[in-house]
Parts: C-alpha cells; sequence; structure tokens
C-alpha cells in the first residue's frame, strides 16, 4: 500500500487543501493581523520610492525646503512603521506556522490512538513517523509562510501597477506584458529544478544507505576480502549523486540569470520609453523623480514575481505532503464500536464507567472464521470453550494460528465470521475500551518506555500508588534486582529498557500486568533464551502471574505448557491435539513429538552453559 | 590554524576552481557596481542633453566617449543597449559561478565520501566492533555537507560580502567621499546585531531539536508500544503525554519565531534609517551645491550594496565555526590507522595446513589473556571441531586465523608460511568464514550468494545453495533467486541468513572453511545435511567448526577442546569419550539426556 514516497500529485484535490485551509484559519485573529501587516509592509514598501522621488524632485532638482521637517519626520515615522509591520508580520505567520503543525501532529496523533492494532500490522513506522514529522513540517511551514509571501508579492506587484498606471499606462503596459511570460518561464524553471533534486535526494539516499550497509556488514565484507569491489560499487553510487546534483545545479544556474536577463530588458525598454517622453514632451510630464520611481519599480517589480512562481510550485509539492497527512488524519479505524455500544459504554476519551459490566472471564469460540486478506484462511469455523480462571496453553508451529487467536481475543482483530463471547456475550456487544480495560497483555518482546521502572510498571493501572508498584514488583519476585539498582525504582533505564537484561525486561511488564490485575490475560511467550537462573525466576513468576485469571498462552516453555490447565496443539488454524500434559503425552502424536524436541533443546542449552 | 588548514586541504586538486569563482564573485561585484551608473548618465542627460555636455558619472573614458556625442534618442539608446549588452555578459558570468559552485560542492564531497568509504572499510576489526554507527553516519552525510557547502558556497559569500561593501563604498566615494562616510553608518550596528542573532539562533536550534527528539521519542515508543497501549486502555494517557511534549516543542518554536521577527523587525527599521539618513545628508549636500540629483539616484540604489549583505555575517561567522567542527569529526576517523598498514607480501598457493605454535592473545588494553600457548596442528582436508564453553577462546582462534586480530605472542603458520609474512587479502580470499550472525546485503539472494566472485557461473551458484540445504526456502520465495534481502526487501530467517551466508562461501574453492558456531540456527537435522553435502564436493577443503553441539563433534576427524583460553585435550571422539575431562562430561549429559526424557514419559 503506502510504501512509496511518490513526490508529485499532479491533481490539485480540493478536499485535502479545504481541511488543512480549515487548520490554518482556526485561528482567525491571527490570520486577519497577518493580511493585515502584510498590506501594511506592502505599502510602506511602496512608498519608500515615493519618498526619494518626492525628495528628488522637491529638494534636489526644485531646491524647495520647505517640506524638509515634515518630509524626515515622515519619513522616520515610515521606518518605524516598517519595522513594526515586519515583526507583527514574521511573528503572526510564525504563530500560524507552530499552530497548524501543533495542530496536524495532535489530530494525526489521536487518530493513531483510535486505529485498531492491525493498522500497525499493515504500515510501516517510519511511514507514520515520516507524515508526523518532515510532512507535517513541510506543510505548516509552506503554509504560513508560502501564503504570507504570495500575500505580499500580490499586494506589491498590484501596488506598483497601480501606481505605475496613475503615472504612466504606457510604461505600466510594457510592464505588465511581461508578467504572464515571467511567471510561466518562472514556474516551468521551478519545476525542473525541484524535480532535478528530487532525484538528487533519492540517489543521496542510496549513497547513505550503502554507507549504512558498509559499516554494519564492515566485518564481513573483511572476511570476504571483498573490499575492492564494495569500494568500485560504492563510487558508481556517489558517481550518480553528483551526476544528478550538478544537473540539477545546472538547471538553478540558468535560471536566475535568465529571469534577471528577462527584467532587465523590459528595464531597458521602461528607460528608452521614458527617455522619449522627456525629450519629447520635456520634464513636465516626466519628472526625474518619476523617472526614479519607474526605474526602481521596475527592477523591484520582478522580485515578487519570481517569488509568486517560487511559492506555486512549492505548493504543488506540498499537495503530496498535504493528501498523506490528511489521509493519515482521516483514517477510519476497522474495528469500531457501534453507535449503541458508543451510547452505553462511551468512547475512548468519555467512557461511561457506571454503564460497565463486570467481566467474569469465561470465553467461548464460536465458529470463528478469520483471515487477513480474504484469499487465505487462518482460522476455519474455531470452536472452543473456555471456563473461568482456566490457563490454555497454545503450541504449534509459526503460522499455525496461536498468534491469531489471541489477537482476536484481544480484539486487535474481529473474527471475519462466527462471534466470540466473553461471559456469554458477544464481545462485539461491549465497547472495545471495556475488553482493553479489564485485559491483560503480556508480549514476548516486552516494550518499555524510555522513563524508570516506575512509571513503567504503573503503565498497568495509571491511578496506582507508589507502594502498589512495589507491592507488584514484590508479587512477581522483581523487587530483588530493582532494589539492587542504583536508584530503585526510579532508576532510568535507558531507551527502551536497554540498561535491563532481557529476563529484567520481562519481570518489569509481568509487574504491569499483575499491578492491572485483569481478569483475562494473555501472555505471548519469549523464544529467546535466557540464563538458567534467570529462568528460574521468570518460570516463577509466571506461575503467579497467571494464578486465578482466565489465561491464554502463546507458549514456548516447557514448564508453562506443563503447568497449564488445557493445552492445544494448532496446525493450520485448527485444533490438532487438546488437553493435559500427561494425557496428550500419552497419545504419541504431535505434541509427545514437539515436546521431545524442546524438552532436548532446553536441556541440552542448560548444560552448554 | 592547523583546523582551517585541515578545512582548506578538503578542496585539494580544485584549487583553481576556487580561485576562478573567487575572481567570478569578484568580477561580478565589480562590476555590479557600475549598473547604476547607466540611469545616473541618463538622468543627468535627459536633465541636460546639449550637445557637448561632459557628466560627472564615474565610467571608463572609452564608454563616455562611445555615449558621446549627445544626440537625442540616439543617445539613449546607446545607454540602454549597452546596459542590456553589459548585464548579459555579467549573467553570463553569474551563471558560470553558480555552476562552477555547484560542481565544486560536488567535487570535494566525491571525493570525500570515497576516500571515507574506503578508509573506514579498511579500519581494523576493533574499530568496527566499537564504533556507534548511527554517529559514523552522521559524519558521512550531515559532516561531508556541511564541508562542501562550506568551501563552495560560504567561502564565496565571504567573499562576496567583502567584494560587494568595498565596491559600493569606492562608487560611492567617487560620486562623494561624504556620503559614503554616511551611508557605512549603521554598518557596525547591523553587523553586531547581526552576530548577537545568529549566535542566539544556533542556541536556539539545540534547544528545539532537543524538545522535537524529545517528542519524536513518544511519537516512535506509541507506535513500538501499540499493543500495549491498547491492551492496557491507555489510549487518553498517550494522548496527553504527546500533547505535553507537542506544546513544549511548539512553545520553543515560539520562542525563537518571536525573537526572529524582532530581530528582522529592527534591522528593516535601521536599514530604513539609512536611507533616511543619506537622503537628509544628501540634501543639505545640494543645498550647498556638493551634489545632483542624478548623483543622489546613483547613491540610492548603490546604497543598499552596502546594507543588505551585512545582515548575513553572523550567519556566516556560526557557519565558519561548524565547518570547523565538522572538520574535526572528518579527520578524526581519516586519522585512526588502516589495518593494511601491517600487512604482509607473500601470495602462496595455500593448500589448507594450520599451525598454531604458542599463540597467546590479550587485548592491548586488557590484562586477560582470551588465548594462552595455543598450540595445534590441522591437516590438510581435515574435519576439526573445536568444542568448549562460552568465553574459552574458540571465537578469539577463528579472528586470529583470519588476522581479525593480531597475535600477541607466537606464531600461525599456514602451510609453513607465518600469517604475518601473506598479503591480508590473499589470505582471507582462501579463507572461508561463516561468521555466527552472519550480514547479508540487500542485494538479490542470488547475489549475496555469488558476491565475491560476480562472474561466477549460475550453476555453480546453484550447487552452492543445494549443499548450503537452501532450495526448498529459496522456492518458497516470491522471486525466487531475485528475492532482494535485508532491511528493505524479505526478512529471512536466522537460519536462513546462517545458510545464504553458508552458499556464499561455496561458491568459490576454498582450500579452508570456518564455520564460526554458524550451524546454531539450523536444527540439528539441516546440520547434518549440510555437513554430508560438504563432503560431495569435488574439493576437500580443511573444515573447521565451532560447535556446541556433540553429536556434530562426534564426526569430526580432530576434537580440539579448549578451556579458558589453553587446549585442554585434543583427540577423537573415540580417544576423547572415555578419558576424563570436559569432553567426557558433555557427552555422557548429552547421552543421559535421552534416556530421562523416555523415562520422564514412562512416568506420567
Amino acid at each position: 500500500m503506502h510504501y512509496e514516497e511518490e513526490y508529485t500529485v499532479e491533481k490539485v484535490n480540493l478536499g485535502t487543501w479545504k481541511k488543512i485551509l480549515k487548520t490554518v484559519f482556526d485561528d482567525k485573529k491571527s490570520v486577519f493581523f497577518l493580511f493585515f501587516f502584510a498590506v501594511i509592509m506592502g505599502f510602506i514598501d511602496m512608498t519608500m520610492t515615493l519618498f526619494n522621488a518626492y525628495a528628488i524632485d522637491n529638494f534636489f532638482e526644485k531646491g524647495n525646503y520647505e517640506t524638509l521637517p515634515i518630509f524626515i519626520t515622515l519619513y522616520v515615522l515610515a521606518a518605524f512603521i516598517m519595522g513594526f509591520s515586519v515583526w507583527g508580520f514574521i511573528y503572526q505567520a510564525g504563530k500560524i506556522e507552530v499552530k497548524t503543525n501543533y495542530r496536524l501532529r495532535k489530530e494525526a496523533f489521536e487518530t493513531i490512538q483510535r486505529l485498531p492494532f492491525s493498522y500497525f500490522d499493515k504500515t510501516p513506522q517510519g511511514w507514520i513517523m515520516a507524515r508526523m514529522t518532515s510532512d507535517s513540517r513541510r506543510l505548516a511551514n509552506i503554509i504560513s509562510w508560502g501564503v504570507v509571501d504570495f500575500l505580499w508579492s500580490f499586494v506589491i506587484m498590484l501596488a506598483i501597477l497601480i501606481i505605475l498606471f496613475i503615472y504612466s499606462w504606457k510604461l505600466a503596459l510594457i510592464i505588465s506584458a511581461s508578467i504572464p511570460v515571467m511567471i510561466v518561464l518562472a514556474y516551468y524553471f521551478r519545476k525542473k529544478i525541484l524535480a532535478g533534486y528530487r532525484v538528487s535526494r533519492k540517489k543521496n539516499s542510496i549513497v547513505t544507505a550503502a554507507f549504512n550497509e558498509s559499516f554494519m556488514g564492515a566485518k564481513t565484507t573483511k572476511s570476504l576480502a571483498i573490499e575492492a569491489e564494495s569500494l568500485r560499487e560504492f563510487e558508481i553510487k556517489t558517481g550518480d549523486l553528483r551526476r544528478s546534483t550538478t544537473k540539477a545545479i545546472l538547471w538553478s544556474s540558468i535560471f536566475s540569470p535568465i529571469m534577471l536577463m528577462i527584467s532587465y530588458i523590459v528595464l531597458g525598454v521602461v528607460m528608452y520609453q521614458g527617455s522619449k517622453t522627456i525629450i519629447t514632451a520635456g520634464v513636465a510630464l516626466l519628472t526625474v523623480g518619476t523617472f526614479y520611481i519607474f526605474i526602481d519599480y521596475t527592477v523591484r517589480f520582478f522580485d515578487p514575481v519570481m517569488q509568486i512562481s517560487r511559492i506555486l510550485a512549492q505548493f504543488q509539492q506540498a499537495q503530496a505532503s498535504a493528501e498523506r497527512i490528511v489521509q493519515l488524519i482521516e483514517e477510519n479505524p476497522a474495528i469500531y464500536d457501534t453507535d449503541e455500544v458508543v451510547q452505553k459504554y462511551g468512547d475512548l476519551l468519555n467512557p461511561h464507567f457506571e454503564n460497565w459490566e463486570d467481566l467474569e472471564g469465561s470465553i467461548e469460540f464460536k465458529d470463528v472464521t478469520f483471515s487477513y486478506n480474504d484469499t487465505e484462511i487462518i482460522l476455519d469455523k474455531f470452536n472452543l470453550k473456555v471456563e473461568k480462571g482456566m490457563s490454555v496453553a497454545l503450541v504449534g508451529h509459526t503460522g499455525s494460528g496461536k498468534t491469531t487467536i489471541v489477537n482476536l481475543l484481544s480484539r486487535f482483530y474481529e473474527p471475519t465470521a462466527g462471534e466470540i463471547l466473553i461471559d456469554g456475550k458477544d464481545y462485539r456487544t461491549r465497547s472495545i475500551h471495556w475488553l482493553h480495560k479489564r485485559l491483560g497483555y503480556v508480549l514476548q518482546t516486552p516494550h518499555l518506555f524510555t522513563t524508570n521502572i516506575m512509571e513503567n510498571i504503573r503503565y498497568g493501572r495509571l491511578d496506582a500508588t507508589d507502594e502498589e508498584v512495589i507491592e507488584a514488583a514484590k508479587a512477581i519476585g522483581a523487587d530483588a534486582f530493582i532494589s539492587k539498582m542504583p536508584n530503585g525504582y526510579l532508576s532510568d533505564i535507558g531507551e527502551g529498557g536497554n540498561k535491563l537484561s532481557i529476563g529484567e525486561k520481562q519481570l518489569i511488564s509481568f509487574a504491569r500486568a499483575v499491578l492491572a490485575d485483569p481478569k483475562i490475560l494473555i501472555l505471548d511467550e519469549a523464544t529467546s533464551s535466557i540464563d538458567s537462573e534467570a529462568e528460574q525466576v521468570i518460570q516463577e513468576a509466571t506461575h503467579k502471574l497467571l494464578s486465578g485469571r482466565t489465561s491464554f498462552i502463546v507458549a514456548h516453555r516447557l514448564s508453562t505448557i506443563v503447568d497449564a490447565d488445557l493445552i492445544i496443539l494448532l496446525s493450520g488454524g485448527k485444533i490438532v491435539e487438546m488437553g493435559g500434559h500427561k494425557e496428550l503425552l500419552k497419545l504419541k502424536g504431535g505434541y509427545y513429538q514437539l515436546y521431545k524436541n524442546q524438552f532436548l533443546e532446553e536441556r541440552s542449552k542448560q548444560i552448554e552453559v | 590554524m592547523k583546523r582551517m588548514r585541515n578545512l582548506f586541504k578538503f578542496a585539494k586538486g580544485y584549487y583553481w576552481m576556487m580561485a576562478l569563482i573567487i575572481f567570478f564573485v569578484i568580477f561580478g561585484r565589480f562590476t555590479y557596481s557600475y549598473v547604476p551608473l547607466f540611469t545616473q548618465y541618463l538622468i543627468a542627460f535627459l536633465k541636460d542633453s546639449t550637445p557637448g555636455t561632459e557628466y560627472n558619472v564615474n565610467f571608463p573614458q572609452f564608454v563616455l566617449e562611445f555615449f558621446q556625442p549627445n544626440d537625442g534618442m540616439n543617445t539613449v539608446l546607446k545607454v540602454v543597449t549597452m546596459l542590456a549588452v553589459f548585464q548579459a555578459f555579467r549573467f553570463f558570468f553569474i551563471f558560470l559561478e553558480s555552476l562552477l559552485r555547484g560542481r565544486l560542492a560536488e567535487n570535494i564531497q566525491l571525493k570525500l565520501r570515497n576516500d571515507m568509504f574506503e578508509h573506514i572499510q579498511s579500519l581494523e576489526y576493533k574499530y568496527h566492533n566499537n564504533v556507534d554507527i548511527g554517529d559514523l553516519i552522521q559524519r558521512v552525510t550531515s559532516d561531508i555537507e556541511m564541508i562542501g557547502g562550506f568551501l563552495s558556497e560560504r567561502v564565496a559569500e565571504v567573499i562576496r560580502l567583502i567584494a560587494t561593501i568595498l565596491f559600493g563604498a569606492v562608487q560611492i566615494y567617487f560620486i562623494s567621499p561624504t556620503m559614503m562616510y554616511v551611508a557605512m553608518v549603521m554598518i557596525p550596528v547591523t553587523a553586531t546585531t547581526s552576530i548577537f542573532f545568529f549566535r542566539y539562533v544556533n542556541k536556539a536550534h539545540k534547544t528545539i531539536e532537543e524538545k522535537e527528539a524529545a517528542m519524536v521519542t513518544i511519537i516512535q515508543e506509541n507506535l513500538n508500544a501499540s499493543k500495549i497501549v491498547r491492551a492496557f486502555a491507555n489510549e487518553s494517557f498517550e494522548i496527553q503525554k504527546m500533547e505535553n511534549a507537542n506544546q513544549n516543542y511548539s512553545k520553543e518554536l515560539r520562542k525563537f519565531q518571536n525573537v526572529q521577527a524582532v530581530h528582522w523587525g529592527v534591522s528593516d527599521t535601521i536599514a530604513m534609517l539609512q536611507y533616511v539618513l543619506t537622503i537628509s545628508i544628501a540634501i543639505g549636500m545640494t543645498r550647498n551645491g556638493f551634489i545632483s540629483s542624478d548623483q543622489v539616484v546613483a547613491v540610492l540604489m548603490l546604497i543598499g550594496m552596502l546594507i543588505w549583505p551585512i545582515r548575513g555575517l553572523g550567519r556566516l561567522i556560526g557557519d565558519f565555526g561548524r565547518a570547523l567542527v565538522s572538520t574535526d569529526r572528518i579527520m578524526e576517523v581519516l586519522l585512526v590507522p588502516s589495518e593494511f598498514e601491517l600487512n604482509g607480501t607473500l601470495t602462496p598457493p595455500i593448500k589448507g595446513k594450520i599451525e598454531f605454535k604458542n599463540v597467546s592473545f590479550k587485548f592491548s588494553d586488557s590484562n586477560n589473556h582470551l588465548l594462552n600457548n595455543v598450540n595445534f596442528t590441522i591437516n590438510p582436508g581435515e574435519t576439526v571441531v573445536f568444542i568448549g564453553r562460552t568465553g574459552s577462546g574458540k571465537s578469539t582462534i577463528v579472528n586470529l586465523l583470519t588476522r581479525m586480530l593480531e597475535v600477541s605472542e607466537g606464531d600461525i603458520y599456514m602451510d609453513g608460511v607465518p600469517i604475518k609474512d601473506i598479503e591480508k587479502h590473499h589470505l582471507r580470499k582462501n579463507l572461508g568464514v561463516v561468521l555466527q550472525e552472519p550480514f547479508l546485503y540487500s542485494k538479490t539472494v542470488y547475489e549475496n550468494i555469488a558476491i565475491s566472485d560476480r562472474n561466477i557461473l549460475q550453476s555453480d551458484v546453484i550447487r552452492a545453495a543445494q549443499i548450503a540445504s537452501l532450495q526448498r526456502d529459496i522456492s518458497t520465495f516470491d522471486k525466487g533467486y531475485d528475492t532482494v534481502v535485508g532491511e528493505k526487501g524479505t526478512t529471512l530467517s536466522g537460519g536462513q541468513k546462517q545458510r545464504v551466508a553458508i552458499a556464499r562461501i561455496l561458491v568459490t574453492e576454498k582450500p579452508i572453511l570456518i564455520f564460526d558456531d554458524s550451524l546454531s540456527a539450523v536444527d540439528t537435522q539441516t546440520d547434518f545435511l549440510i555437513r554430508q553435502a560438504l563432503g560431495t564436493r569435488d574439493i576437500k577443503s580443511t573444515t573447521i567448526i565451532i560447535t556446541h553441539r556433540i553429536t556434530t563433534a562426534k564426526q569430526a576427524d580432530k576434537i580440539i577442546v579448549l578451556e579458558n583460553g589453553q587446549v585442554s585435550d585434543i583427540g577423537t571422539h573415540e580417544t576423547l569419550k572415555n578419558k576424563e575431562g570436559l569432553y567426557k562430561r558433555l557427552w555422557d549429559i548429552q547421552g543421559s539426556l535421552e534416556e530421562e526424557f523416555l523415562q520422564m514419559v514412562e512416568e506420567v
């Protein structure tokens, strides 16, 4: 789906821009002031030339100094107004930029919280990250400053044209005639340049990836003694990068001289025409001051023209960013509560706790069929009844459907057909939030947040007191290693918990689940090996964790499997063998084999260490 | 000073380009200062076009002569055409300058990239073991770009800044020396504010980046933990967490933008006041007849040359500091000595006899001997298993043999030649090593297998895949041999990766194969199949296997038992299984396991 980064979307999508502009115009006061300051700024900018022209005509040409004091006063005043409006202009634009950026991120983040887990299965994390960082930043930037620059350029262009028309419609016409030529040409160049740099950026990321690969695989490259070949390959990539960048540079190098040349040709025509008027009609019709105005305005006229072409090209480029981020914000969750359910149970942000029933813990899968993509059926009419308080170990090879079952039970996915009953009622008649509040999930590779141990455990139940957190840790046997850490429970555990061992991470995530005290617990056991001492601790912790709860375990450890009330051997989404440990061993079937392999593997590893 | 020399040394080979650019820049600014004079001349002419009048405009003599005699529209046409031609000429040089600057930047970066790549590749094993890859990537991307950008753009900008002010001032000086001093009044003020502002910008950016990083971490963790967030129903807590970080970041940005708004507001006021001041003084002077209106127009047009460029001074200084820091970071890497500075010269044909004579090894910064006086001989074609606990020195032996590490004492001989005299590439080309955690390149499966000889026959690649018992796996991939592996392609399982790594050393005929615990991620059955298939190859390689599987050891020609960095026993399964020691203990335990299991099953 959306893995590829497309930059150009030719068609203008009005819906997208409407959404974005709505976000921008949310702060109407700022937008008003922005327009206000932009107009003032453009106006003052224009008057500067008029001031100078007035001075030329009155003071230098005519030698009439009566108005000098008021002239200087006004000019100084204009300078200060100019400074003030520049300040106001940047201030407001900045405000809008930051606000837009903030709002886009906020909305995207809130949408993400509403999306079911399945969304993350099929959307790469990098894609989401890029939307929330670079895309929103680029968009906010182009929107605020782009709109602002456009506005300012437009005001100046218009003002210049009006003033010129007042002074001499002939000269003004000459200049107007050049506008479309300039805009079309500039727009064409801008697009070429942008496209060129896009190619060069792509080549650049290829080079960066090659660097990365070379560093990661340095030892392998050495042991294969293929340094020379890999350097040769690398040189092809850097050569490619240079070629594409120089090409982009060529376009941008031509661009500005050509535009300047056109503007000077127009200026030449203006100068010629102006001079002709003066020579044939005398200074009465065209004063030196006016002549100065024309030259100055002509030169300055082309800056806004260039600006507008730049903004147009940028907007076109931003379109792709805009679409992607709007797409994320407006993404509809694939799993959601019906209106009736929301009415009774409330939604994520406004739960109606008073209407929530308790959860007892009996579970039933009734003719559950499931497929991720319609073509490949993972579970087919799966039936299973689990009494309250029972522990169920799911065993079987990768792809046998273990994870699917717990994903369905957690309502990360919903059955394609059939239903799942919790306490005898289809779980879709209650809210997702209701289920999740009563469900515990302990992951295979525990995810810890970059903060201290206390907060990580507290994640299980946010309103737990410090004492309760410590109690949970003690209950699971994690207190021992935590107390030994320099700051005890307040010790930082590094990024993603990388200061802790795998076993320690698991204990913390166990403590988290104990704190949450869920009625239903799902344990996705780790396959990774830990040393036998830690293994012992984990084993005991698992035991404590499971007692008194209905639990589903995607099991890998023998001890966990043996302890379970019910063992289910799955293959191809179907139950192959089901029963207690001893019962199944006696069958000498699939479970027997699996158990034997696992036993030998586990034991010989213990010996190895 | 030395740092600056280092920085400029990166442009070595392209100094002529730099010189040409500087020439173009100076030329461009010099000619630019003449552009307003055309307007000045025209105005002077229009005011008084009586034949014979000469105008006080600072054009070279030949230009003034060209404009003469004063002849109404003809003169106007001459001036206007000359301006257009003059500008066309100038713009052509601007184009060349811009093109050259781009070329220079690209050339410097290309050279730096290639040099860095080659150099880092040649750094020793130990360096790569300890290096922070993220930081290294930073150096080869942003630091290189910083240097390339500085040498091409910023250096030109500094020259442009100086030249602009200089030529602008000179041109005004010719109109009126007093005017020149007046026009320069605000330069120190603007320069100072600029320097202070950009100092602030640097500082503010750091804070902003920190806040942004904090926010990005929260988003990232939220995505990583999407399952946990949902399972514990902590969505609103997450939203609140993000809200705080989002606001902190936004606040910091706003703070910066407010300062920025004030700075540009103030500096625009200053710039405009400069105009007011200049024109006021000029009015004073014209009262006394010192200056005429055409000259005022020229001054007004030239004054911009003194006002606007100086505003970028602070940024230039900041960039210079940053370029120096980047230089240091690049030099730091380039100064690490290459491992090939210590290399042999011999390239003898290698048959596969390996001898360790009194070999000891310890890292120079440690007192702990990883190997202590190790002696053994391996004959060509033998299959030898090294067995021992974690940390007994098994992998060190492989690293010494491939000269990833150098012996501290003793010598290693390859067919009787000390390996320190053998050229490293030659030695490694003859050793096929499969590491414990093999690295695959993000290429296709086929290219990965054929990595050490790109011209190899397709049949050889397929044969190697067969021996590595990889054929079946490949047939399940959607694109077979053309499946791209690694980050951007299909993710292979640990066992599949190991088998690709095995296949890639089998495509060429290597006299020595080394499996550094590399059969551990494949199951016992496949392990056996691979070893059996190895025996069917035409060439009988010396095979060294490091393993913890006692069943693998059983079939070896020779078993070398390592304990605490020393060889505690050498023999075969037959001789060792009844001899007291580590091997016997391991063997006994292994054997009893099956029994233990059967017994347990009986019990239930």
